[in-house]
This record gives structure tokens, sequence and C-alpha cells, in this order.
């Protein structure tokens, strides 16, 4: 059995009418019939017509419509007596004159018949039209051909494409197997992440608030070295509280449970707070630590204590990262959100107006930076850029990662440029809180905010 | 699948040429056909070529009836050899009743007739058939190659010493070990039908018949079966067993 699915197997017998080229009959027949103006007919194996080209003139008689009909029920009346070769079949309606008939073969298989005529016995010799039969049937023969393997070309093409789509399918269907259960695998480290993380506090919200009674004397008064070492607890316990927090934030970020209560909050005070709590650390490595802070800006719409958990951070980090005597600088400004693919492009920055605003917050330093190649992975949880177990830096791998998962539950787009040996930015959008955007005019923007670093990483990458 | 039709006295028969890219599958087409005369030999259709190089495949049919009155349709195929064309391939080789696999006798294409081996072997798998039930005949092509570059005799001997298939040697470009190739894939194939659907009984045509009609209308001296039906392994079988006979192996 043949299917469009499997042209190739056997069974099936060609039809002449599914390869046979009407088009080409005619266009060849109107040639040929400059040269002998007879008829031609092609019919299937049952006799039915495929294809007519009467004689343009010089026939039997041309031009009335009866006369094309009669010539037409002769050549169907031709057609269908069998015979073998090319022979002559005389009219059974007119004496004199006479059609000749061939069958068309492919393959051992006759598919139909080619009838030429009528024609008038005694105006042609035999051996002529026997002739031009014959040069009918190759030609009729070549169209055949390629009308076969023109079909055969489609058939398997579109087995081949149906085979093709299936193979995708297939494989498609797995991936989205091999996905969703990855993903399954996620919520389940993400859900346990959570449930350990807190399971861990409890103990010690304990062990930091005995050590702050101990210390406050509520158990009686200690000796200057006890203080000391009750005082290392006590700074330990707080180190290993955060870490936990950290740890609760993202895995309750990457199950979806965080919620941020959000208010309209300005972000000057939120850097000027940071600054406060960072300084101290900054002074030591004697830093210098500037803002650039436009004077008109809006407020954003976030939450004040995550906000400031991520520029602290930002902050930590960049003082981290510099050596001795360098500098850092963190920004406010509005500019074109991130997201917006076209905001900044080829033709310059997209004026405030036409686009999405958001906050753009910066923090620059002068410090070590980080090579192009862990650009991409700077953002992912517990990733050091130095992981040898000799590095420099300490730190747990968490900071940024909390930074990304707190930008991005604000809606805001997080990314760094960076060129090793000469520092790094960080870089963060914030949406603007709603009470403000109205009052977003003219201004606002920095020009060249993003002009295109060398070394980056983040959403303006397109 | 061979198309049987008793009451009509037909009989339908697809071979397929496999093998790697390159190795001259269709070069052992073209060849046939222009070895092969009479009405018999159909047309050779090539479909869709590019750079000399099958994109789908090539199909000689080839048709004849015995005294008898039988009427028989033999349908050459060539796969594309190019790894890419896989769906192809699986297509193509879907209802063969036999395959001559094409192996390029070159050293260096050790790897190439080594996965082509293999992917014709997945293929019958996937459409449901198995390679040691299906008629094969393995041609090393390619022997007019300088010595060094190619597969040496006696490899060849070790090759079809050590499997199941008949081994033919061909240099198809000039016809050499095309026709034995032929006759010999479709002697096994007729012989494996036959087993199977009492052919000779039921068509009333002994295999003699059968080949004698072939031959004649297609033009070859009846002395062309001989070739075809020693294979090298028939040789390099009767030299082994005269050896064994000699001395016996092993302990």
């Amino acid at each position: 059995m043949t299917t469009a699915g499997d042209p190739l197997t056997l069974a099936r017998p060609l039809d002449l009418a599914e390869v046979l080229d009407a088009e080409a009959i005619r266009d060849v027949a109107t040639a040929v019939q400059a040269l002998h103006p007879l008829g031609v007919a092609v019919f299937d194996a049952r006799g039915g017509l495929l294809c007519e080209v009467p004689a343009s003139g010089g026939g039997v008689a041309t031009g009335a419509v009866a006369v094309a009909i009669a010539d037409f029920a002769e050549r169907a009346a031709a057609a269908v007596q069998r015979g073998s070769g090319v022979r002559v079949v005389a009219s059974a309606q007119r004496a004199g004159i006479s059609h000749v008939v061939a069958d068309l073969a492919h393959d051992g298989t006759v598919l139909g018949t080619l009838v030429l005529g009528p024609y008038r016995t005694d105006a042609r010799a035999p051996a002529e039209v026997q002739a031009l039969a014959n040069l009918w049937v190759r030609l009729v023969d070549d169209i055949v051909h390629a009308g076969y393997s023109r079909l055969l070309t489609a058939q398997l093409h579109v087995a081949v494409v149906e085979d093709g789509y299936q193979t995708l399918e297939h494989k498609n269907k797995r991936l989205a197997e091999a996905v969703e259960r990855l993903q399954e695998l996620d919520r389940l480290k993400s859900s346990f992440l959570a449930t350990i993380s807190h399971e861990l506090r409890t103990p010690l919200t304990s062990v930091i608030g005995y050590s702050e009674m101990l210390l406050e004397g509520l158990a009686g008064q200690l000796g200057d070295e006890q203080k000391k070492y009750v005082q290392i607890i006590l700074e330990k316990g707080d180190q290993l509280l955060q870490l936990i927090s950290g740890i609760l934030d993202i895995s309750r970020i990457q199950a979806g449970t965080l919620e941020l209560a959000r208010a309209a909050v300005d972000m000057r005070e939120v850097v000027r707070a940071a600054m406060g709590s960072v300084m101290s650390r900054a002074r030591k490595k004697r830093l210098s630590v500037r803002m650039a802070i436009e004077p008109e800006l809006p407020r954003v719409s976030g939450n004040r204590e995550r906000l400031h958990e991520v520029i602290v951070n930002l902050l930590s980090n960049a003082i981290k990262f510099t050596p001795e005597r360098g500098q850092i600088e963190i920004s406010l400004s509005v500019a074109p959100e991130a997201s917006d693919p076209y905001a900044i492009g080829r033709f310059g920055v997209a004026p405030p107006g036409t686009g999405q605003h958001a906050m753009l917050v910066r923090v620059q330093d002068s410090g070590i930076g980080i090579p192009t190649e862990k650009l991409d992975r700077v953002f992912d949880a517990f990733f050091q850029v130095d992981s040898s177990p000799t590095r420099e830096y300490g730190g747990t791998g968490l900071g940024l990662a909390l930074v990304k998962a707190f930008v991005e539950a604000h809606g805001g787009h997080v990314w760094v440029d960076s060129e090793l040996g000469h520092g790094s930015t960080f870089s963060f959008t914030l949406p603007i809180a709603q009470e403000d955007s109205a009052t977003l005019g003219g201004g606002g923007v920095v020009a060249g905010v993003v002009a295109d670093p060398p070394n980056r990483t983040g959403p303006r990458e397109v | 699948m061979v198309h049987l039709d008793f009451p009509q006295r037909e009989m339908a028969i697809k071979l397929v040429y496999y093998g790697p890219a390159r190795s001259g599958k269709t070069t052992n087409l073209k060849n046939l056909h222009g070895r092969i005369a009479g009405a018999a030999r159909g047309r050779l259709m090539a479909l869709d070529t590019t750079d000399d190089r099958t994109l789908f495949f090539d199909l000689l049919p080839i048709h004849f009836r015995t005294g008898s009155g039988l009427s028989i349709r033999v349908k050459l195929y060539t796969v594309p050899g190019q790894v890419l064309h896989n769906s192809t391939r699986k297509m193509v080789l879907t209802g063969a009743d036999g395959v001559a696999f094409v192996a390029d006798s070159q050293v260096s294409e050790t790897r190439a007739n080594n996965e082509s081996y293999a992917n014709l072997k997945q293929n019958l798998r996937e459409i449901g058939l198995e390679l040691g039930a299906l008629p094969v005949v393995v041609q090393w092509n390619k022997r007019d190659l300088p010595g060094p570059a190619i597969r040496g005799e006696d490899e060849i001997a070790e090759f079809a010493a050590r499997g199941p298939e008949p081994v033919y040697r061909a240099t198809a470009l000039a016809g050499d070990g095309v026709i034995p190739t032929f006759l010999g894939l479709l002697g096994l194939t007729w012989d494996r039908l036959d087993k199977k659907f009492e052919l000779a009984s039921k068509f009333g045509v002994p295999r003699a018949d059968f080949f004698n009609a072939l031959l004649r209308s297609l033009g070859l001296e009846p002395s062309e079966m001989d070739a075809a039906e020693v294979p090298l392994r028939v040789l390099a079988a009767g030299s082994g067993r005269a050896a064994d006979r000699g001395e016996p192996t092993g302990p």
C-alpha cells in the first residue's frame, strides 16, 4: 500500500493524470502543428480525456464547433480501440478519415493512449503519420518522465518534512519534560533552603540574645577577657544571622514567596543612610566616596529596607574590591528604562516622555575589575570571581545575588560594566513611583549615562 | 516490500544501493544503465542533485517478462550518502527487498563505511526490519585506486570470510563488478522471496527461467550470471574449508 508519507513503495501504479503536464503538451502541440497540422489528444487508461489540442488548420476541417465536437468524439472512440504499437484506426463515421493511436506506457504498464488526427487517409502517407506518432510518443514519454520525477520529488519532500517535523516534535517534548523536571527540582531546593534557614535562625536568635544579656551583665559582671570572648560570639553570631537571612531571602525570591511592601521612596535618603553604615570601612581604606545626585529626583516605587540592603551590598563590594586610596562614586539619575531595547541605540538616547523611564542607580569603583568571562556569572548565588582556596577577598557570594533578586523583585534590571584592573560599575534601574512619574518632563536624563563600555553584561547587550 | 499479484502474474521488487557519501552508488546505477539495453531498461531518474551529489535518490526501473508471461518490475534505488539526509534514506529504504552496500575501498573512508553500515542497521530497525533478515550484498568499490590508498585484496578476502554477505569487488566508474553486484543481489533476493512466498511454484517460473529472461531482456550474456553467483565469500569460504581440513586449529 502506498500513502503520501511513503511514496517509494511499489504497489501503486502510476496515474497518468498525476504526472502529465497538460500545459507542456499544449506547448509542444502548438509547435508541432506548425509543421504537421494534426489534432492531438491524450487519454488515460480508462478512456478519460486528459488533454486535447485540435488541429490549428489544415486538418480535415477547422473552425466549426460542430466539427470540433465530431472530431473529439472520433478521437475518443479511437482511443479506446485496443491494439499494440502505433496503429491506424479508420473512422466509423466518415469514409477516408483515420486516426493514429499509440499506447503510452511507463514501466511496463499502459497508462493511456495518444490519438493523432483526424486526417484524410489519401492526403498523408502512412509512414509520415506513423513517424509523427512515434515522435509524439517519445515527447509524451519525456513529459511524463519529467512529471513523474517532479511528483516523486514533491512526495518525498513532503514525507521528509513530515519526518523532520515529527523528530522535532519528539525532541521538543523531551526538552519540555526536562525543563519541567528541573523547575520542580529548583522549587524543591528553594523550599528546602527556606525551611532549613528558618530552622537555623531560631536557635541562633537565642545564641545572640543570651550573648547580649551576658554582655549587659544580666548574669553577673564579666571580666575583660570574658567580655572580649562574648563580644566575638556576638559578632560571629550576627554574621551568621545575616548569612542565613540572605539565604532565606534568596530562596524565598526563587520560590516566589518574598513579598515586598512598596511605597514611594526617596532614593537620596536611602543612599545617605547606606553611606552612613559603610563609611567607617571606607575611611579605614582611605577611599574617597562621592555622591552624585541630581537635585530634582522623583521618588521610586520600592521597599525602603530592601533598597537599603541593595545599596549597602553594592557599596560594601566596591569598598572590598577597591585598593587603598581608590575612588568610589554612587550616582542617582533618571534614564530610559534599560529593558526598552530602542531607548539607546545607534542614533543616541531617547528623550524623556518618548519611552519608559526609570531611576538609574550606579555604583562605580576604581577597583580590581572583573574578567570578561566571569561577568555573566557575578550575579549567581554563591559565585565568587576568585574561588580559589587562597582567595584574597572574603564573602559568601550572596551579596550580588541578593542585589539582583531584590532589584528584579522591584521590576528593575541590574547589570555590570567592568574592565579588569580599572574598576567596575554596577548599575540598576527602579521604577519611578506612580505619584511622581507625571512630573517627569524635560531634563533629568543624564546624557551619555550608558555609553558603550568595552566590557559589560546586562540588559543592554541586545 | 515485494509486490506480488498472483492472478495478474505481476511482481515488483525493490532493491536499494546503500553506502557512505561518494562511495559510488549513483555511479553503479549509471553504469548499469549504460551496460544494459533493450526495452527492459527504464529511464534512469536522478532526483535533485547538487554538485553531482544525490539529495533525494536515483531510480532505475527495469521491466521484463518471462517466457510464461510473468511481468516483473525491478526498481533500483540509491540513497543519498550524506549524513544529514537520514530522513530521505529511511524513506527510500522502506519496503526494500534487498540492499547492496557500496563500500569505499579507500582506507581513509573506513570510518564513513562503518558509520553508514551502522546507520543502515539503525534505519532498518526503525522501519521494523533486521539486517540479518534482509538480503544484503557488499560491494567494495574503487578497486582501481593505487595500492596503499585502498584496502588490500587480503583484507577484503578476510572481510568476506568474516561476514555472511556475498562480497563483490568493483570499479563502478569503469563498469567492473557492477553487473555481478546487481545480479548477485537480485539472485539472493529471489532466493529469499522464493523461500517465503514459493514464487517458483506459484508463478510456475523456476529461478533459471527468471534469470534467463532477465539477462535476455537486458542484452546480457548468460555467462554474466557466473560472476554474480560466485562472490568473494564463496571463494573465501571454500579456501577456508580447505585450510581447515589440512590443519585443524587450536587446542
